[in-house]
């Protein structure tokens, strides 16, 4: 996590010195904006890295460990298998295209999204009991 | 080797009903990699009627509007639905494989990517059923021809398909950094990471830096259109130029999107093939955060010639970015240097994409420059000089990879003879094509014109590349059938035929479900070379 906070802070102080320099230089307003956007998106991101490199270090970011060291360990839970995801992206493309070809199509659209997520839900709920 | 960890989930289903609920990242990598052939083909079909209507002069085949609906969806084919979204694709596959994790950090959210990517690119193309045509607007509809100048449906489709497969590359770019933080093996500190995870990494950020601008342009073009807005309509109110700026702010880094992993991919390959470690680890990776950072700040090279950007600012950081380019190519040839070079078919692809990509870089220099992008603007010369980064580049890298991972992925290897010729119709026939197009932007052809007058050498320059668009043709019909007959008759691969040195080669090929029943300690980037070279080993 400290390599990867460091990369995002090295990132940002960059997007900002440029971003800056480019404002000066430039006084153009869209430009300036966008890498100013991108100086606090990458700082939010190395200051949450920072923040949770304070909690106990992961046994990858520990040069000595070996894997049989972390025999055993929850390394979490992942599904196999979903409807939900293909359900969804269904949903978002029916209601986006109703946007060109009728609202009646949005609202369709909208019911899929809306099915999906509570499957979603109860799907990751009934992986997470399992 | 030990054991890391044991899942509570059930068993994979079979056939097409697993297909469509899968979450493992295996399985998605292959249907992103598969979807993305068949777009390369239906991209591949439309450049040969391009050039099957320029062979000619004077004598189009198409009428202005279908010329510019061909170019159009080929630009963008090529560039979201297969060069970025293959790169994806096989990073699904191959990253939590070579840093030991069980399987993408979030399975469902990617199966999400896939399906939207999918239906994006699909809607994207179902343009082309509409009674009006297709976007005909080129790949970076500009407003605002994109605008008012694109009244039909077919612009429309082209919109919310983009927004979709945009949506989608933020969330992949999203799972990729999460597994990469979260999931290395116990032992894989960063600065042991293959190259190729870096890779991923660092176009993942350009993602998340680069994407959300264009999410949000498309969706201002929609409302323009849709909606009544204005934002790109200078008549009341809105700007034109606006949308150059944040399309482009997407669209340079875009280009390294297409092209970062694909180094990644050759960094991967160059040295197995060299029985060498990578020249310089750790300089490879800082040059490409160089070019990621650098690649921020240079989108309005593209608008030299509107006059409304400051050039010298944008002149001086696209030359900027030759620096880390060119220290990559020391990287490269340092690891050939003196190596035990094996020219099988990855590496005859490798060293074909460092020879293409080489004069990409070098044309791209001379664009960075405002007197001759002034003179070339809008020619085949900058045709010629995108093509042999993107085609000549990445494409190649990205044929080097699927010869290359195709029997980890498979367990059989792909036929050595077929794939030889590949690479000869390929390189020969991509040369052919490419090459003398920057001849014919320097005598003044311009891009994206439906037919020429027959000024001396244009017709003959024309043909040739012809000639070299059928060639092509002929290696990609080569390619499919050494996919069928290595299909058909598959030849066992084992775990590890390459004698490979990261951790995709210490699991079965293909590999089980979680990927990993053992996993060997990891002292360097090179754990299963360590393990097999004990001596060696640090």
């Amino acid at each position: 996590m400290i390599t990867t906070g460091r990369v995002l802070l090295g990132s940002a102080m960059f997007a900002l010195v440029v971003g800056s320099l480019y404002w000066f230089l430039s006084y153009e307003s869209a430009g300036s904006l966008m890498l100013l956007t991108m100086t606090a998106g990458l700082g939010i991101g190395a200051g949450y890295l920072s923040l949770a490199r304070r909690r106990a270090p992961m046994p990858a970011d520990q040069k000595d460990v070996r894997p049989s060291d972390a025999r055993g360990e929850d390394v979490g839970v992942f599904a196999s298998h979903s409807a939900w995801p293909a359900v969804l992206a269904l949903g978002c493309a029916v209601g986006l295209t109703g946007l060109i070809y009728g609202w009646w199509l949005v609202v369709v659209g909208a019911g899929g999204v809306t099915l999906a997520l509570i499957g979603l839900f109860r799907d990751d709920r009934a992986t997470r009991s399992r | 080797m030990s054991t890391v960890a044991s899942h509570p989930v059930p068993r994979s289903r079979v056939g097409l009903l697993g297909w469509l609920t899968t979450t493992n990242h295996k399985h998605i990598g292959i249907l992103y990699m598969t979807t993305t052939l068949g777009f390369f083909a239906l991209a591949g079909v439309l450049s040969l009627l391009i050039r099957a209507d320029l062979t000619a002069p004077n004598h189009p085949l198409v009428s202005r509007q279908v010329y510019a609906e061909l170019f159009t969806l080929h630009g963008t084919a090529m560039i979201f639905l297969v060069i970025a979204p293959f790169g994806l694709g096989m990073a699904n596959y191959v990253v939590p494989l070579q840093i030991g994790a069980p399987d993408m950090a979030y399975p469902r959210l990617n199966a999400l990517s896939y399906w939207l990517f999918l239906l994006g690119g699909l809607i994207v193309m179902s343009g082309l059923l509409t009674r009006d045509g297709a976007a005909g607007a080129g790949w970076f509809a500009y407003a605002p021809l994109s605008t008012t100048g694109s009244p039909g449906s077919g612009m429309d489709l082209w919109i919310v398909g983009l927004l979709m497969a945009s949506a989608s590359t933020i969330m992949t770019a999203i799972n990729l950094i999460a597994t990469i933080v979260l999931y290395r093996a116990p032992g894989m500190i960063m600065w042991r990471i293959p190259i190729f995870c870096w890779d991923m990494v660092v176009t993942s950020l350009i993602i998340l830096m680069a994407f959300p601008p264009l999410a949000a342009t498309l969706a201002l073009l929609l409302i323009d259109r849709r909606l009544g807005g204005h934002a790109f309509d200078p008549t009341n109110g809105g700007s034109a130029v606006v949308y150059q700026h944040l399309f482009w702010f997407f669209g340079h880094p875009e280009v390294y999107v297409m092209v970062l992993p694909y180094f990644g991919m050759i960094t991967e390959i160059i040295p197995v093939f060299s029985r060498k470690p990578v020249f310089g680890y750790t300089g490879f990776v800082l040059t490409t955060l160089a070019i990621a950072g650098l690649s921020m700040a240079v989108w309005a090279h593209h608008m030299f010639t509107t006059g409304a950007v400051l050039n010298p600012f944008f002149a001086a950081t696209s030359l900027l970015i030759a620096v880390p380019t060119g220290v990559k190519y020391v990287n490269w040839i340092g690891t050939m240097w003196r190596g035990a070079i094996t020219l099988s078919t990855p590496m005859l692809f490798a060293v074909g994409f460092l020879l293409n990509f080489l004069i990409g870089g070098v044309t791209g220099v001379m664009l960075a420059s405002p007197p001759i992008d002034y003179s070339v603007e809008d020619t085949y010369f900058l045709v010629g000089h995108f093509h042999y980064v993107l085609g000549g580049g990445s494409l190649f890298a990205a044929i080097a990879a699927v010869y290359y991972w195709f029997p980890k992925i498979t367990g059989a290897t792909l036929r050595e003879s077929w794939g030889r010729l590949h690479f000869w119709l390929t390189f020969v026939g991509f040369n052919t094509t490419f090459w003398p197009m920057h001849l014919l932007g320097l005598w003044g052809m311009q891009r994206r014109v439906v037919t020429y007058p027959d000024l001396p050498g244009w017709h003959a320059l024309n043909l040739i590349a012809s000639v070299g668009a059928a060639l092509m043709g002929v290696g990609v019909l080569v390619f499919l059938w050494n996919l069928f007959v290595s299909l058909r008759h598959p030849r066992a691969a084992g775990p590890d035929p390459w004698d490979g040195f990261t951790l995709e080669w210490a699991t079965s090929s293909p590999p089980p479900e979680f990927n990993f029943e053992t996993i060997p300690p990891i002292r360097s980037e090179r754990p299963v070379f360590d393990l097999k070279h004990p001596r060696e080993a640090p």
